[in-house]
């Protein structure tokens, strides 16, 4: 009898088990973003607050495996002509967009015409663009007027990158954000509603066309399987927090690391600690004018710093961050030490030298950050005492974000030495902002200028590697920022959201919820 | 009375029409601008230049100070340029929240704080009083936002019994429920304020409640229930209305850090967005709907004053 019983309990909790792990339908996923995005048209902003919606909605040419390798996403396939001028991409058939209009040629060139004008993240491919034409109503040719190596990562790209609207929201919005009622893409989802304040809504798209391979990182096959999800705005740490405990959220992003130990142990919530891959914490050196467009300034200030009490500043625990001075993490493809012996010197009395070398008369120096980013303020203090100790005269200024990005950028009139911020894990060195000579801090060197063209042209990865191995050396001598160390994002996730693996923890910051049910 | 009310509807219009101005200048004169906001911090100086443009945010700011007051004299507070709706209708939306939160919290502010400052006054300096002083002073001293989360982490969080944050339509959804999400926000809120109230009304009614009328009211036998509600609160109403309208003003429209905390979608939060996204048209909008009705709380307030005591006249 008893052995029975046993028996029977156990097959009951088999049961139990297995309808959790298969997937199912319906429901609805509530998401706590930290912030209210300003647009989801993704090819005119980088945010990643508005791209965790966007991805839902729209698509791309392409997409990123789980190894951040650009797949077919709205392709059926493609092709490069021998000399690497002339692209033919061939679309998929049959793909509706939410407006139930097919997919066509037309919407594809309007799309990326429109990006190509605007987007901003377009220029370096766009500039070698001659000719785009829709040859029939599924094919699409790109000549350009040299090879562009990296020309499926900026097509698969999200953040200010070619998203694929339909040819008369593309040409109607121009330069201007698509306006919400407009938000019309491919995706699994289709977008409900943006109540401001408080939420996004995106309703499943049954339409939609998914792709038959297997599902990896944002590539391959796509399932809608919640009816709705909803995005809710909650800019207070501690309310995404106490939200996921009470149930009131399902997933939430960029908890701060010091809040780990309130669910430590807690059966019903899963941390996620996105270590693979990390954001980058750095500070750019601003390189045309002031103090720092003395060069030994710059190695004087690298000299200086001892990254650990850094980086323990900015993250806390160490189970949030890791020591790293190659400008990608230890695991991604394009990772290297060459130059990184000038990481972490922690050597004041190099630094003096160097100083005094660079004929330093005690004029400030003028470190800028927002103090509504926690992470980089907190670094920034340790940082701006470590020069002090080394004989810099320093000036902190702080600032809100948008003052703070202004000052950044303003390139006429540039009123600052070294800026804090972060920088996401990108999957192609070409797209590191600090080569482009427009970015803050304006690195260009004719030296980084020939490196740049050369890793954009040649097509052979391990040529290509070389190259930016010799961009890491030259990066450490010239200092165009200072990397300080990985530092990992907690999110969290109610423990009966399924579907979640490594592939999601290889796609970094930016969760999706396709493929995903409770 | 009727041309006081003339001459205070002119000096009205006055005020609401100065902080428009000053806001607008204000604008003008911080850094950072939507565009570099939209585009994000990786957007080139050329794009962010572009983006102004299509906007018209490029043009002198004489240029843009006389389209917003040409269009602000017909009506129209111009386009949101995050949302690219209409102003009024954003405030619209918002205002559902901000109201219902402003109500619910007034009524935390008038139920705890009237009662504890008539309390303490009928029995000054006794240990009621004391301790109702004491509570007072902590509700002064204690940051709403941090008695929002320790709120919020104990019937949220542990106890289960109140949701955490957000807030759904009460109007578009027909649910009356979804005031329950604003139960600890209101509180949180109140809690603070009605501190301020308690104190007012405890001054307020210990001065009349030295009043000669006081001792011939209970010479005559009245109950003391009478002669406190009756002869003494009315008399003491006044400084405590004052407050009580003001009060309610700022819980309508500045409630901006418990919004925040709360994530509810509100005036006072709108404020905080709109400004850290230097939306002007938005900003503008806000900061003349929040004049406005200031002025006219204050305005109505001082006629209530006539209505609590006769002896007042307008001239």
């Amino acid at each position: 009898m008893w052995r029975k019983f046993v028996l029977f309990v156990v097959i009951l909790l088999g049961f139990a088990l297995w309808g959790a792990a298969e997937p199912r339908y319906g429901g609805t996923l509530r998401v706590a973003l930290a912030s209210e995005p300003g647009t989801l048209d993704m090819q005119l902003t980088t945010g990643v607050a508005a791209s965790i919606p966007a991805r839902h909605i729209f698509e791309g040419l392409f997409a990123f495996d789980e190894n951040y390798t650009p797949k077919p996403m709205l392709l059926e396939d493609w092709e490069l002509s021998a000399d690497g001028k002339t692209v033919t991409f061939y679309l998929r058939k049959g793909v509706l967009f939410h407006n139930g209009k097919e997919l066509k040629a037309e919407d594809v060139v309007a799309s990326l015409k429109r990006w190509g004008e605007y987007g901003l993240t377009s220029k370096a491919l766009w500039n070698h663009v001659v000719e785009l034409k829709a040859v029939d109503d599924y094919t699409v040719v790109m000549v350009l007027d040299q090879p562009f190596a990296p020309l499926e990562t900026y097509l698969a790209n999200i953040y200010g990158g070619p998203r694929i609207y339909p040819k008369e929201v593309a040409e109607a919005a121009g330069g201007e954000p698509i306006p919400p009622e407009n938000y019309i893409g491919t995706g699994p989802y289709k977008f409900a509603e943006w109540k401001a304040g408080n939420y996004i809504k995106l309703v499943r798209f049954d339409k939609y066309s998914a792709r038959e391979d297997a599902a990896s990182g944002y590539a391959g096959k796509r399932v809608a399987y919640f009816d709705e999800l909803v995005f809710y705005f909650v800019p207070e740490d501690n309310a995404r927090l106490v939200g996921i405990q009470a149930g009131t959220y399902d997933y939430a992003v960029n908890i701060p690391n010091d809040l780990y130990p309130n669910v430590e142990g807690n059966p019903d919530i899963v941390p996620i600690i996105v270590d693979h891959p990390p954001i980058y914490p750095m500070a750019l050196c601003n390189t045309i004018s002031g103090l720092t467009a003395n060069v030994k300034i710059r190695q004087a200030i690298l000299a200086a710093l001892d990254m650990e009490p850094i980086m323990l500043a900015g993250y806390g625990d160490q189970k949030f961050w890791k020591l790293n001075g190659s400008y990608f993490a230890p695991g991604i493809r394009w990772y290297t030490t060459a130059g990184t012996e000038a990481y972490d010197q922690a050597n004041p009395e190099k630094a003096r030298k160097l100083l005094e070398e660079a004929g330093y008369n005690g004029e400030p120096l003028r470190i800028i950050v927002a103090g509504d980013m926690t992470a980089q303020y907190n670094q920034a203090l340790v940082v701006a005492d470590q020069l002090k100790k080394a004989g810099f005269n320093v000036d902190l200024q702080v600032y809100d974000k948008a003052t703070f990005f202004a000052r950044r950028n303003d390139r006429k009139n540039p009123q600052w030495e070294l800026a804090f911020s972060y920088y996401y894990t990108i999957p192609d060195p070409s797209l590191v902002l600090m080569l482009s000579p427009t970015y803050a801090g304006w690195w260009d060197t004719p030296q980084k200028r020939i490196l740049t063209e050369v890793l954009n042209q040649i097509t052979y990865f391990k040529v290509r590697y070389k190259v930016w191995e010799a961009i890491m050396e030259l990066w450490y001598i010239e200092v165009p920022a200072i990397k300080f160390g990985d530092a990992f994002q907690l999110h969290l996730k109610r423990a009966d959201v399924k579907g979640y693996g490594t592939e999601y923890i290889n796609m970094g910051a930016a969760p999706y919820f396709w493929n995903s049910w409770k | 009375m009727l041309s006081y009310i003339v001459r205070r509807a002119a000096g009205m219009v006055v005020s609401v029409l100065l902080v428009v101005t000053i806001t607008f200048i204000l604008m003008q004169l911080i850094p950072g601008d939507p565009a570099s906001v939209l585009l994000g911090p990786n957007a080139t100086p050329e794009q962010i230049e572009a983006l102004k443009r299509t906007w018209g945010l490029d043009r002198p700011i004489w240029v843009q100070f006389y389209k917003y007051f040409a269009n602000f004299f017909r009506g129209n507070l111009g386009e949101s340029i995050f949302f690219r709706q209409p102003v009024l209708r954003i405030i619209g939306q918002r205002a559902e929240t901000s109201v219902f939160l402003g109500i619910m919290a007034l009524m935390v502010v008038v139920g705890l704080g009237i009662p504890a400052g008539v309390i303490a006054a009928v029995r000054p300096n006794s240990w009621v009083d004391n301790s109702l002083l004491l509570l007072a002073l902590a509700g002064a001293s204690i940051p709403s936002f941090w008695l929002g989360l320790m709120l919020m982490v104990l019937f949220a969080g542990k106890l289960h019994l109140l949701p955490s944050s957000g807030y759904t339509s009460v109007i578009a959804t027909g649910n009356i429920a979804n005031l329950k999400n604003l139960i600890l926000p209101a509180f949180a809120l109140g809690f603070v304020n009605a501190a301020l109230v308690a104190r007012t009304a405890r001054s307020s009614m210990l001065d009349v409640l030295r009043a000669d009328y006081i001792t011939t009211a209970r010479a005559k036998g009245l109950r003391d229930s009478v002669v406190i509600l009756k002869h003494a609160l009315r008399n003491a109403a006044i400084p405590i209305t004052t407050v009580i309208s003001f009060t309610f003003a700022s819980l309508v429209s500045g409630a901006v850090v418990t919004e925040n905390v709360f994530a509810l979608p509100g005036v006072g939060s709108l404020i905080v967005q709109s400004v850290l996204k230097r939306d002007y048209p938005m900003i503008q909008g806000i900061m003349l709907v929040v004049a406005v009705l200031y002025v006219v709380i204050n305005f109505v307030t001082d006629l209530t004053y006539a209505f609590l005591d006769p002896r007042i006249r307008y001239r």
